[in-house]
């Protein structure tokens, strides 16, 4: 009875919560084509551009590279397909991720590593700690009666 | 203080953890700090070993491939492709680009070295974003005698791996993308690429004795 | 004349730093008050050398002198005027200059500042480091970075700046803002080192400090929002963050100096974290230096490029040369840096700006990673990749997350210690609030699980920041809104506004490249509905100006008000240049780029580009600084003793944390 009282807004608060995101992920179906060659154009770097996306960029290799992957979405190619045509004109620097395997891979294992490491070294840190009440006790509460009296 | 009598090693009026705690937290401090400079050292080799990205030379995908064919319309003489029997170089450049006019007098004295024997010949690829009148002006004043070719979509340049202009492209006689060019060329480094090619596949042809070499060039 | 009187003036400077470095360090060692005093008037010296400079520089552009090489690569006889003052900063000479010019404003101020203490080794000791860093900003430029060299034969007209530093009034104010920031933090650091030389690394330089670092960063905050509003402006693809390493240059100080404004906190209340507030402060200026580096060495490929330089390995030797100095002193002043007291519990305010920190420094190691992992990857694998945004999003996503949440709970945490209690009252109704978004975004149309759940704990920190904000008020009345604790909730207001400014706006953008004629046709409407929205095509202009041509093209948007984007061509510069037209609301702005001259028949291509909730990002940037500045005023000193709160009740609940904290106030 008494957790209903203290957890029961709690518990609705979750429900709310929980719901909602469950709508917000529910997705109706795969990904149009429109919506893939926009993934797509955002992942590959303009090749005359200094790191902009060929979706944010109007010169021409940009355009060309566009309707290239708007072509091969409707061949029916997959994402690591095309991504790899690409690659194999302009280099592996068009991609603007790094790859996951070999040694590109580093850039993504190094930040879980070092996350790792971190909540370890935390948990190490505070091995000692257990969560607990700890309530004013009758000798705290004398002592700061005494420390205001004094001070006044 | 009570002294303690049960352990003689400690000496009892001194508080028993603190000198610990303070070197071990000395100690920590300082080989954290020390971790941190090693890595920062080694961030500042890195760096210091970088060279600027302007200088950085691209090696093509397409070296010992097959040549892309070549898209578009003629805007002067006519339309060709690689692997016709010459050397060929494919020369993206655009009207405004200011590297492509200095390097335009070396291309003419490459085109005119080779005008006679027609055993290599330049090929010019406009870029998408230009104009064929700008294109015709273009070589009205700068001269050279040469197919220069449309781009319209880019899909040369995008078939080639095209970043920057200018970028050339040298492909042998039978078609395949033998060197590239970052940027401005010269007549002679063209022809030293060509010439090395050239001694390359000699040698090969001519130093195998088990395997029957195929024929020349 | 001009050259001469701005070299003039670079010498002066440089050898006031000099001279004013020997005189302290003279004084320091005989112990000789009187020469310790005199250092102010060597950085009067350094201030009048580099505004003596300045003026030189300014005059050089103004009159169009093109005998300086400077103003002859950069300025042009049809720059206007407010771009032409402003093109001492757009490129890098003079943008050394701008440095140091702030860096001697902002070491008289600290004389000025501490004008009776001058004689105190730990202000003597500080202002020995800031001039320590004016020589060698002095010293760049009579070196490799040299605003004044001359050129015999003068040309009769220059290019003028880069075309896209020319369209937008925000050139004129992002770089100077943003170096306010950056050398800002030279204060701070000066009073770090010198407190760890001179021992005495208590908090009394932190509290002295405290409001330099709060302006530095206030002012990096406003540079680096002002770098991305003039971004979204002017470059027409609705972009206004692309994880580009410069704009990562400027963001890793951010992240280091938030993290170090939040853990000094912790220092001033209970003399905890002391190494981790040292080394992000000393963090916090290498990394500006770094920046600078990794901007103008040209070893990144960046949309920022500019023209390289040989002031590369002079910036990485003095980034070398910081870290090095900094990490010997840590070492050698360990000892004392250990603190009186342990964090006790991870679930109280110390252990909340533990966290924090940790969160900070993954964030700063993140994006340091992926800007410099192109370099890497070419050093040690032969092949340079490109890490670009989908890393930096993927990657940070999830620490924002963590310090949304993060944001929401610290405020309620009390210090030393909360129970399950205290957090399950406290945060009741933040935690209705955060619901409450959640369910609110997905009515509104929202959908995907990050931006939603981003978009609840964005509502479950505002409900804490709010509820701090209507007890503080209630206890205290309009003070309640001033004051560190306050302040700082009103900033983190603005932070929530960005945060969800920017999931919203990655997450919810529509576009579309629409081609419209004046006399609507079959093929050729006059008339577009891109996201609920009418564009219509009303018609083109040509204007000329001194500085440049330009092609008009207007649109109604809803019926309302014409925009109209328009495509510029400057003489000097063969590509033409795009300039957008936004129309803002609260809820949405619509950008419309012109993508080509109209042609013959009257048609024209526009891109329509529709974001949610832009302005926001732009206010909360506002809403930030308004924050900082209320934190910096002075909050009400009060007797630590005096009870803040009702008196402790019984065993189950605790009392509400005070909002002020005591000043330790030890020297």
């Amino acid at each position: 009875m008494t957790i209903l009282r203290r957890w029961g807004g709690w518990l609705a608060i979750a429900a709310v919560a929980l719901v909602g995101l469950g709508v917000a992920v529910y997705s109706p179906g795969p990904p149009s084509a429109e919506a893939r060659e926009r993934r797509l154009a955002q992942s590959v770097r303009c090749p005359q551009c200094s790191g902009q996306s060929v979706a944010s960029s109007d010169t021409a290799s940009a355009t060309a590279v566009r309707k290239l992957i708007v072509e091969q979405v409707a061949a029916g190619r997959s994402d690591e397909e095309i991504r790899d045509y690409l690659a194999g004109r302009y280099g592996q620097e068009i991609l603007l991720d790094p790859s996951n395997k070999g040694f590109d891979a580093l850039v993504w294992a190094i930040p879980v590593t070092a996350a790792f490491i971190a909540v370890g070294a935390l948990v190490y840190r505070f091995r000692d700690w257990r969560p607990g009440d700890r309530h004013a006790t009758a000798d705290d509460r004398a002592l700061v009666e005494d420390a205001l009296e004094h001070r006044r | 203080m009570v002294a303690t009598d049960a352990r003689p090693a400690d000496p009892p009026d001194e508080p028993p953890r603190r000198p610990a705690r303070r070197r071990r937290s000395r100690r920590t401090t300082a080989i954290a700090a020390g971790i941190v400079g090693v890595v920062i050292a080694l961030l500042v080799v890195l760096f210091a070993t970088r060279s600027p990205v302007s200088d950085k030379q691209a090696s093509s995908k397409l070296i010992g491939q097959r040549a892309p064919e070549l898209g578009g319309q003629p805007v002067l003489g006519e339309k060709v492709q690689p692997g016709d029997g010459r050397w060929m170089v494919v020369n993206f450049f655009a009207s405004w680009c200011v590297p492509c006019i200095q390097e335009h007098p070396e291309l003419r004295a490459f085109q005119e070295q080779h005008a006679e024997a027609n055993d290599a010949t330049i090929v010019s690829i406009l870029s998408g974003e230009d104009t064929p009148s700008a294109a015709r002006d273009f070589f009205e004043k700068r001269g050279g005698d040469w197919p220069v070719l449309t781009d319209p979509d880019g899909r040369t340049a995008l078939d080639y791996g095209n970043i920057k202009l200018p970028e050339s492209y040298v492909i042998s006689p039978n078609g395949y993308v033998v060197a590239k060019f970052n940027g401005q060329t010269t007549a002679e480094a063209l022809d030293k690429v060509i010439a090395d090619a050239e001694a390359a596949i000699d040698d090969a042809s001519s130093g195998s004795t088990d395997d029957t070499a195929g024929g020349g060039s | 004349m001009n050259a001469a009187l701005g070299t003039g003036g670079v010498v002066l400077g440089l050898v006031a730093c000099v001279g004013g470095i020997i005189t302290l360090l003279l004084g320091l060692s005989g112990r000789r008050p009187h020469l310790l005093r005199s250092g102010a008037t060597y950085a009067l010296m350094a201030l009048g050398g580099s505004v003596i400079a300045v003026i030189a520089m300014e005059r050089a552009l103004i009159t169009r002198d093109f005998s300086v090489k400077f103003v002859a690569e950069n300025g042009s006889h049809s720059t206007p005027a407010l771009y032409n003052v402003a093109t001492m900063w757009s490129a890098l000479e003079g943008s050394i200059l701008l440095w140091s010019v702030v860096l001697s404003g902002f070491t008289v101020a600290v004389v000025a500042k501490f004008r009776k203490r001058l004689d105190d080794q730990l202000v003597a000791w500080a202002l020995l480091t800031m001039l320590a860093v004016g020589l060698f900003f002095f010293a760049l430029m009579l070196g490799p970075a040299n605003p004044f060299r001359t050129i015999a034969n003068p040309p009769i007209d220059g290019p003028g700046p880069n075309p896209l530093l020319q369209n937008h009034p925000l050139m004129a104010f992002h770089p100077p803002i943003l170096y306010l920031g950056y050398v800002g933090f030279t204060v701070p650091f000066a009073f770090a080192i010198a407190a760890l030389v001179t021992g005495r690394v208590g908090e009394g330089w932190l509290v002295e400090t405290r409001r330099w670092t709060i302006l530095a960063w206030t002012f990096l905050t406003v540079g680096i929002a002002l770098g991305a509003w003039w971004s979204h402006e002017v470059l027409g693809w609705g972009g206004y963050w692309a994880w580009d390493p410069v704009e990562n240059a400027s963001f890793l100080p951010w992240l280091t100096g938030t993290a170090y404004l939040h853990s000094v906190m912790v220092q001033e209340r209970r003399g905890m974290l002391r190494v981790w507030n040292l080394s992000l402060l000393c963090a916090t200026f290498a990394l500006t230096i770094l920046g600078t580096f990794l901007t103008r060495s040209g070893i990144l490929d960046s949309v920022h490029s500019f023209t390289e330089s040989p002031i590369g390995p002079w910036l990485l030797s003095f980034f070398g040369v910081v870290v090095a100095v900094t990490v010997g002193l840590i070492i050698w002043r360990g000892d004392r840096l250990r603190s009186p007291g342990r964090i006790d519990s991870p679930v109280s305010r110390e252990g909340a700006f533990l966290f924090n920190n940790i969160l900070f420094g993954a964030f700063a190691f993140v994006v340091l990673l992926g800007t410099v992992f192109p370099l890497v990857s070419e050093a040690l694998n032969g092949e340079r990749v490109t890490v670009g945004v989908p890393y930096f999003n993927r990657m940070t996503m999830p620490i924002g997350l963590c310090l949304l949440f993060l944001m929401g709970i610290a405020p309620v945490l009390p210090w030393r210690k909360a129970s399950a209690e205290t957090l399950r009252t406290r945060l009741y109704w933040p935690a209705w609030a955060g619901a409450a978004s959640i369910v609110l975004s997905v009515l509104l149309g929202a959908r995907g699980f990050a931006p939603v759940l981003a978009f609840g704990l964005a509502g479950f920190a505002a409900g804490a920041a709010v509820r701090q904000i209507v007890l503080a008020t209630r206890r205290q009345g309009w003070r309640g809104f001033v004051g560190r604790a306050n302040g700082g909730m009103i900033v983190h207001i603005g932070v929530l506004m960005i945060a969800v400014a920017f999931a919203a706006s990655n997450s919810y953008q529509h576009q579309r490249e629409v081609r419209l004629c004046e006399r609507a046709t079959a093929t050729c409407p006059s008339t577009a509905t891109v996201a609920g929205h009418e564009v219509t095509f009303v018609g083109t202009r040509t204007e000329t100006n001194p500085s440049h041509t330009a092609v008009i093209a207007s649109f109604r948007i809803d019926g309302g008000q014409a925009y109209a984007p328009q495509i510029q061509q400057f003489p000097n510069s063969q590509q033409a240049i795009g300039k957008p037209s936004v129309k803002n609301s609260p809820t949405e702005s619509i950008m419309l780029a012109l993508l080509d001259p109209p042609t013959g028949r009257g048609a024209v291509r526009v891109r329509v580009i529709v974001q949610p909730l832009i302005v926001w990002l732009w206010t909360g940037a506002a809403v930030m600084a308004l924050g900082s500045v209320l934190a910096a005023f002075p909050g009400r000193r009060r007797n630590p003793i005096d009870p803040v709160s009702a008196p402790v009740p019984g065993p189950a609940e605790e009392p509400e944390g005070d909002d002020e904290p005591a000043m330790a106030g030890a020297r």
